[in-house]
């Protein structure tokens, strides 16, 4: 035998040894060394090897988890969570900002995932694909729901909207092969049972094919019948589940029912299963309640028809959406460009484009699988950030883990050389900073689930409704929890061990004897996280200013209007009827009867409500040139009402109906810009009337509170064939108070007409400012926190330099140095450390700004007093947190650390 | 009150008293393995080891290292009275209830 084969595999000796607990490490070695030798000798020098290699694996293996095992006493986890009882302060600031952190990222991301990722519970999901096309600007093109969006790809202004003969000219050339469907949004639908009040719905209109195409699920009855030409069959209605128990309490006898939807009767011949709330599942169009055929289009969407003749024959009119199930594997292009072609020829034939401009039409594939609300451009920007801040804030609670964990582990540097001397063992130590750690995280872990449990639906309705949507409640997305969870257990456990470790490697006699300078490592990384920590915190900082000023900008915007003691509602008598005299008498009597309400100081009509994002606007014809003109409905008072102050002439009377000359009153801004100055008496061409201006107003914001005042003018309801408008109520009196009282009178008016949209202008304003108000708050409060913990770490830091630093201290005192300096010294250190962080950080916080500019008002985002501005309040913050450390070490007794050593 | 150890750590036990002054661990796998046939691997003969030490039934020096050994030492073991009171008291437990069933208890070898 070969003195080479007497020897063990050098490889797996050397694991055996770096694996083996040290106490066991030589004679386990020894008793390895002389079996594989035995081994040799007996038998084969391979088999010996195999042998070795197998036990040099699984000794280290067997001996860990025997200790792991019978390791951890009841009496070590008592210690555990005794020593992390004694010094409340610390456990409970790692537990808290762990669950905040974990908390918050949970509970963003649930509801981006919600907002965003959720695949609809459809057949396939992944093979829908919404048909969207581009089209040259110029057209005259009709649509009552703009359908447009950005594509991702191209990023090209698409839209959805097609007319009907366009969506079928799409089916024609798909073929037996693809399956094309159509729908449209129907909103403000009242549906009445029996003599019930009426109760407002949304809706879709579908072609027949739409259920069988799209795979939706049904949990009663059947979907709509095909009908003829897919149109589906008339007057059948299919109801969400959420309806469904709204209405009928979930009643199973409600197939065959009749109800009657704007006044027309209808049968339920079905239930959808509950998981389906339409193609709009972040809310940006109102779940669907109904469904019912595109047949049913002259009774439930008059005034669309009544535009432009039928909707089913006009090429000007733009309502239907279509959507394509594109089975795997087929090539899209060739259908894409076929599709194209059609498009074409149909906006040529129906002389909505120039013929010169028609090649810039294209049809686009979009995904459809997630919905539409999932293509919003506006949803997912803000969303985003917010998931940048929730990361920011989770790398901030780990670093600030890491740092306390350190920290402790430092200050505990005595009392684990003393317990190592006293014979504990080095394993014994490992295990305790390891459990400590452990209970730690696993708290963390509690605290946020439980935040992300009451914060993630709130935060999805929050983000929703303030993005623009009704928004829906989320499932807590536990994938998130889990990562989000792991990554602070890891941090927290591996920087809860790493002292124990290093200092369990300490020679604990020339600790004990000289107070070793086992620190010097666990400085150096303490102060990078410190660094980093301050680095990540300013962006928020920063962030949390922009929006508080734009907040503040946009509070300090004039709005032209008291938005004080004024109720809206929202009054639509299309519901129930089609004639426009009758519209305008019912809306007449409402606001006669609302005005006789006790409390109520006046009552009027306004057409699109202030603020709300609704507008109506487009080109006018003054002294022959065309205009761009913004414009609104109102009754007699309306400007008093709202508190607008007449600059000149004479407000909008009830005298002015549909018998009387066509008047118009204007804005000071159209006065300005478009007369010259002298309105008053002129004339504009609008649609087929001439308008002249009886008066001038003052300005008042109009889309939102951000955009700049447009030139407006106002007209008065009863002179155009407007239907639907908002009666402004002021009063002293409150939402609940007034809300009965308003719902009776409108029910006595006519028991077939719904009040929607009840609010006070305030809460109108509030919602307008949501996106702004949410991103302050969220911002202020991740700052404040991110804060406080670079507060806490820089503390620790501190007060961990000083006891290292006392001999040093003591011999500088007693060589005649003074507190002031001591002071200066210590706070000196910390400033530096912050610098770095600061600097880092406000660049840092330069290179994110385009991120938000778009948001802010007032503000820019690199703006250099706000930077400053950040930063000194982290420069505060350091030495605050190093004060109280550099006070200690100032009064550091000289004589009595000399002598100590 | 006297401990009672498992049937492995009897093997062991039995194993130490058997090999006196040479009781450690390669020759205590080997002794074990020679006698029973038993396939036992070193790990779970070292854990049971500390097992029988922290029980007190089992007390242990580090000899000298040894060149055959690659100048590693040996852990030597030696039974402790905790651990014969225990064996005892599982012969005696064993013998009441084999008691009249020797013949079917009865071994080839």
């Amino acid at each position: 035998m070969s003195d080479r084969s007497q020897r063990p595999p050098r490889l797996a000796e050397r694991i055996l040894e770096f694996c083996l607990p040290p106490r066991e490490r030589q004679e386990v070695l020894g008793d390895m060394a002389e079996g594989y030798r035995r081994r040799a000798a007996r038998s084969s020098v391979l088999g010996a090897k195999l042998w070795y290699w197998r036990h040099a694996v699984e000794t280290p293996a067997r001996l860990a988890s025997a200790r792991v095992r019978t390791g951890v006493s009841l009496s070590e986890v008592r210690y555990a969570v005794r020593s992390l009882t004694h010094s409340p302060g610390f456990t409970a600031v790692a537990v808290l900002s762990l669950g905040l952190g974990i908390g918050a990222n949970t509970a963003i991301y649930s509801s981006m995932r919600a907002l965003l990722y959720t695949e609809l519970p459809l057949d396939r999901p992944e093979e829908l694909a919404f048909i969207y096309h581009e089209r040259p600007e110029r057209n005259s093109i009709w649509q009552f729901s703009s359908g447009q969006t950005t594509d991702p790809t191209t990023g090209a202004d698409v839209h959805s909207n097609m007319s009907f003969p366009g969506y079928e000219a799409l089916r024609e050339v798909a073929g037996a092969e693809v399956e094309v469907a159509g729908f449209a949004f129907i909103g403000d639908l009242s549906l009445a049972v029996d003599d019930l009040p009426a109760a407002a719905g949304a809706g879709q209109m579908v072609s027949g094919n739409y259920f069988s195409t799209l795979g939706v699920p049904m949990h009663l009855g059947r979907p709509i019948g095909l009908g003829d030409t897919n149109l589906g069959a008339r007057n059948e209605a299919v109801l969400s589940h959420a309806f469904w128990q709204r209405i009928f309490s979930g009643d199973d006898a409600v197939l065959n029912r009749q109800v009657r939807i704007n006044g027309q009767p209808f049968t339920v011949v079905g239930v959808t299963a509950p998981d389906f709330i339409g193609l709009s599942p972040g809310g940006f169009f109102a779940p669907t309640d109904l469904t019912v055929a595109f047949a049913t289009h002259d009774t439930l969407a008059p005034m669309w028809a009544r535009q432009e003749g039928s909707l089913l024959a006009s090429s000007k009119m733009y309502w239907v959406r279509p959507i394509a199930r594109l089975r795997p594997g087929l090539w899209t292009e060739p259908l894409r460009e076929a599709m194209t072609v059609a498009l074409r020829a149909e906006m040529l034939g129906g002389e909505v484009v120039e013929p010169d401009a028609v090649e810039s039409a294209h049809v686009r594939f979009l995904p459809a699988g997630r919905g539409l609300d999932s293509l919003r451009a506006g949803t997912e920007g803000p969303l985003r950030i917010l998931a940048y801040v929730v990361g920011f804030v989770l790398m901030i609670a780990c670093m600030n883990i890491a740092n306390l964990m350190l920290a402790r582990g430092a200050a505990r540097q005595h009392e684990i050389a003393v317990r190592r001397a006293l014979g504990a063992g080095r394993f014994r130590l490992i295990r305790q900073g390891f459990l400590e750690s452990l209970f730690i995280a696993l708290a963390g872990g509690a605290a946020g689930l439980a935040i992300a449990a009451v914060g993630g639906p709130a935060i999805t309705v929050a983000l929703g409704s303030r993005l623009g949507s009704v928004g829906v409640g989320p499932t807590l997305d536990l994938g998130m929890l889990a990562i989000a969870g792991g990554v602070s257990l890891l941090a927290a456990v591996l920087f809860g061990v790493l002292p124990a470790v290093r200092l369990s490697r300490v020679d604990v006699s020339e600790h004990l004897a000289g107070r070793g300078a086992a620190g010097g490592g666990r400085s150096r990384v303490g102060r990078a996280l410190i660094a980093i920590q301050i680095a990540v915190s300013i962006p928020l900082i920063v962030g949390a200013g922009l929006f508080l000023q734009t907040l503040g900008n946009l509070g300090q915007v004039d709005l032209g209007f008291q938005i004080e003691d004024l109720v809206m509602f929202r009054l639509d008598p299309e519901l129930v009827t089609d004639d426009v005299d009758r519209a305008h008498e019912i809306i007449r009597r409402v606001v006669a009867d609302v005005g006789e309400l006790p409390g109520v100081q006046s009552a009027t009509v306004l057409g699109n409500a202030l603020l709300s994002g609704w507008v109506s606007n487009g080109s006018v014809t003054i002294d022959e040139e065309r205009a761009q003109m913004y414009w609104n409905a109102v009754g007699e008072g309306t400007f008093e009402t709202l508190g607008v102050p007449l600059r000149s002439g004479r407000p909008i009377r009830d005298t002015d109906d549909a018998a009387s000359p066509p008047v118009i009153v204007v804005n000071e801004t159209a006065e300005r810009t478009l007369f010259d100055g002298r309105a008053l008496g002129r004339t504009i061409r609008w649609g087929v009337s001439e308008w002249e201006v009886v008066g001038v107003v003052a300005d008042t914001r109009y889309r939102n509170v951000r955009s700049d005042v447009p030139p407006t003018f106002f007209h008065s309801f009863q002179q155009s064939s407007r239907f639907a408008v908002h009666l402004m109520v002021r009063t002293k009196l409150t939402l609940g108070q007034l809300g009965p009282a308003i719902q009776a009178t409108v029910a006595a008016v006519d028991s077939g007409l719904p009040v929607t949209g009840l609010r006070t202008q305030q809460q109108q304003v509030r919602a307008a400012l949501g996106r702004e108000m949410m991103f302050a708050q969220l911002l202020a409060g991740f700052s404040a926190f991110a804060l406080l913990i670079a507060c806490i770490g820089l503390y620790g830091v501190t007060s961990y330099a000083v006891t290292r630093r006392r001999p040093e201290l003591g011999v500088r005192i007693a060589l005649g140095a003074r507190s002031p300096q001591i002071i200066r010294l210590v706070v000196g250190q910390v400033l530096a450390l912050t610098s770095i962080g600061v600097v880092v950080g406000v660049f840092g916080a330069y290179l994110l700004g385009p991120v938000v500019e778009s948001m802010l008002y007032g503000v820019e985002a690199g703006d250099t007093m706000m930077l400053v501005a950040a930063s000194l309040v982290m420069v505060a913050t350091a030495v605050a947190a190093a004060w109280f450390p550099a006070l200690r070490a100032a009064r550091t007794d000289a004589l009595e650390v000399l002598s100590s050593d | 009150m006297v401990d009672t150890v498992g049937d492995f750590e009897k093997l062991l036990l039995l194993a130490v008293m058997r090999l006196g002054d040479e009781a450690y661990g390669a020759a205590i796998i080997d002794e074990v393995v020679g006698r029973t046939g038993r396939a036992i691997s070193p790990g779970a003969v070292y854990v049971a080891l500390r097992r029988l030490e922290d029980k007190s039934m089992l007390r242990s020096r580090l000899g000298e290292p040894t060149a055959e050994r690659g100048g590693r030492p040996k852990r030597y073991y030696a039974v402790r009275d905790d651990a014969l009171a225990a064996l005892r008291a599982s012969r005696r437990e064993w013998d009441a209830m084999a008691d009249g069933l020797e013949g079917m208890l009865e071994t080839d070898a």
